[in-house]
């Protein structure tokens, strides 16, 4: 457990220290004056618009440092050999789940720092409301769910620009996964409405994962539907560390 | 020499940007694309509100361009607005720009009645839309009939406000323009020829409207007589203007309003 946290720990240290962090940060500073723009041409959907350009934007800077610096994190310690030596001291199955613990922490991190900026804007627009820290539980749990499929991706593959690709694949198809079922309900055949539920059920249900829409009109979501995806987001997590693992292990060479 | 030489390339690039600025296509000269509304509704995933609100954003940004001609400006914004709506069938304000706020010729009115009436097929929900209908149908398309109906439907929803009750002539009341609104009414009723409930609304509104311009006209027959207006309705019964004070089919029974002086319905 101690050598576990060490790793977690140092992976926290990397990340802060990381241009990209950073950069990604003085992206989302620059939303932020963005979204004042937005509301003076809004035609008084002030409180709408600013509420949903801040969860979205939120959303995007945190899947941009799971595809900036997670996935160049992972490779250059790959790359350089310091995973060889991580190993020899600590065990494969302690590194990986340190550098998960790591990364997730610090996205956790990201996201309540990324509210906190967008906070002055939101309460001066009166668009706050408590629901908003729900929000970052469910995007915390949507960017955990990408983290681990990176982490497992990154275990298999040799090279960062596949596991880039690969990722950003599979945000957009979990993404549209829903309303593609919906349309191939609505027009498909038989043979193609089984197919798409297939891999609707295989792909991390983004839709039950998102509170946007109950952001956008000042709701809540129901408190079973909440606890619900929590378990669902939960179980999907700990299987794709757990197939990460299994792979990282195997693996002669890492 | 590299310093100096990015300086001068930077310059250059500034120079050829304002340069190309003036070469570049004139707003009017833009051909803008109609987009199907299936695609972003099927890629959006949970952007779909946030897409909403740039399609929103788009339509607003759309309408003080000078793209000619205007149909083609109208029915591109229609198309904003539909994708807009497609995203996120309860934003209500998309509805209002399309149906209400950007059309003002006939046929732009006639289109945006279609946006609305497709709105309200997938938001059910705010009696918002089918007041719009209405309101179009009944003051820029002259189709009563179709007017009453959404008016009608509009004033079945429990938010609704209770003016929707009664509408059309609610607003000449309001506007104290009695003479107009009973005009309205009847010319209504010459057009609506089918019996029912809705003849029957009709004719009872008139003979309301009727009723406050008869009590109207009292208390101005009183004010000849007395050289002011009466404290209240019943003054009229005791002077013998009136034998009594007729009831009142849409409110609470009439009275005298002393503050505008003229008489209304309690609703």
């Amino acid at each position: 457990m101690d050598k576990l946290l060490k790793i977690a720990k140092s992976t926290i240290k990397e990340g802060i220290r990381q241009k990209i962090f950073i950069a990604i940060t003085g992206l989302l500073v620059c939303f932020v004056f963005f979204s004042l723009f937005l509301t003076k041409i809004s035609a008084s959907e002030e409180i709408r618009v600013i509420r949903n350009f801040s969860i979205a934007s939120i959303e995007l800077c945190g899947l941009a440092i799971i595809l900036f610096f997670v996935i160049q994190n992972f490779y250059e310690q790959k790359y350089t050999k310091i995973i060889d030596i991580f190993v020899i001291r600590f065990t494969k199955k302690n590194f990986l789940l340190g550098k998960i613990i790591g990364y997730l922490f610090l996205l956790l991190l990201f996201l309540i720092a990324s509210y906190a900026i967008f906070s002055p804007v939101l309460i001066a627009y009166k668009a706050f409301y408590p629901g908003f820290l729900l929000a970052i539980l469910t995007t915390f749990l949507k960017l955990s769910i990408i983290t681990a499929f990176t982490i497992l991706i990154a275990t298999f593959f040799e090279s960062a620009t596949l596991t880039f690709m690969i990722t950003i694949f599979f945000y957009i198809s979990s993404e549209a996964a829903s309303s593609a079922r919906d349309i191939v309900k609505s027009y498909g055949s038989e043979i193609q409405n089984s197919a798409i539920t297939v891999i609707y059920r295989i792909l991390p249900n983004m839709d039950k994962l998102d509170i946007k829409s109950f952001i956008t009109y000042g709701d809540y979501p129901d408190f079973s539907f909440l606890s619900l995806s929590v378990i669902y987001s939960t179980f999907y997590l700990v299987m794709l560390i757990a197939a990460a693992l299994i792979i990282f292990e195997k693996k002669e060479n890492v | 020499m590299s310093k100096k030489l990015l300086i001068i390339l930077f310059i250059t690039i500034i120079l050829l940007s304002n340069q190309l600025d003036s070469l570049s296509l004139k707003q009017e000269q833009i051909k803008p694309i109609m987009l199907s509304s299936q695609i972003p509704a099927s890629i959006a995933g949970t952007f779909n509100h946030f897409l909403s609100d740039v399609f929103y954003l788009n339509s607003i940004q759309i309408f003080p361009t000078a793209i000619k001609p205007r149909e083609l400006k109208f029915k591109v914004l229609i198309n904003r607005l539909e994708i807009a709506q497609k995203l996120d069938p309860k934003f209500l304000a998309v509805q209002l720009l399309g149906g209400a706020v950007f059309p003002v010729r006939q046929d732009e009115v006639k289109i945006a009645n279609q946006f609305l009436i497709k709105s309200f097929k997938e938001n059910k929900k705010d009696w918002q839309i089918p007041y719009w209908i209405g309101f179009n149908y009944a003051y820029s398309l002259n189709d009563p009939e179709n007017a009453l109906k959404y008016f009608k439907i509009a004033a079945q929803y429990p938010d609704a406000p209770n003016y929707l009750v009664s509408n059309q002539p609610m607003l000449y009341y309001r506007a104290d323009d009695l003479d107009d609104g009973l005009k309205f009414l009847q010319q209504l009723n010459e057009n609506y020829k089918k019996k029912g409930v809705v003849k029957k609304w009709i004719e009872s509104k008139i003979e309301w409207t009727k009723d406050l311009i008869y009590l109207r006209a009292k208390a101005d027959d009183y004010y000849k007589k007395f050289a002011k207006y009466p404290q209240s309705l019943n003054d009229l019964v005791t002077e013998k203007f009136i034998r009594f004070i007729p009831e009142d089919k849409f409110g609470n029974g009439y009275y005298w309003d002393k503050k505008n002086l003229t008489v209304k319905s309690r609703l």
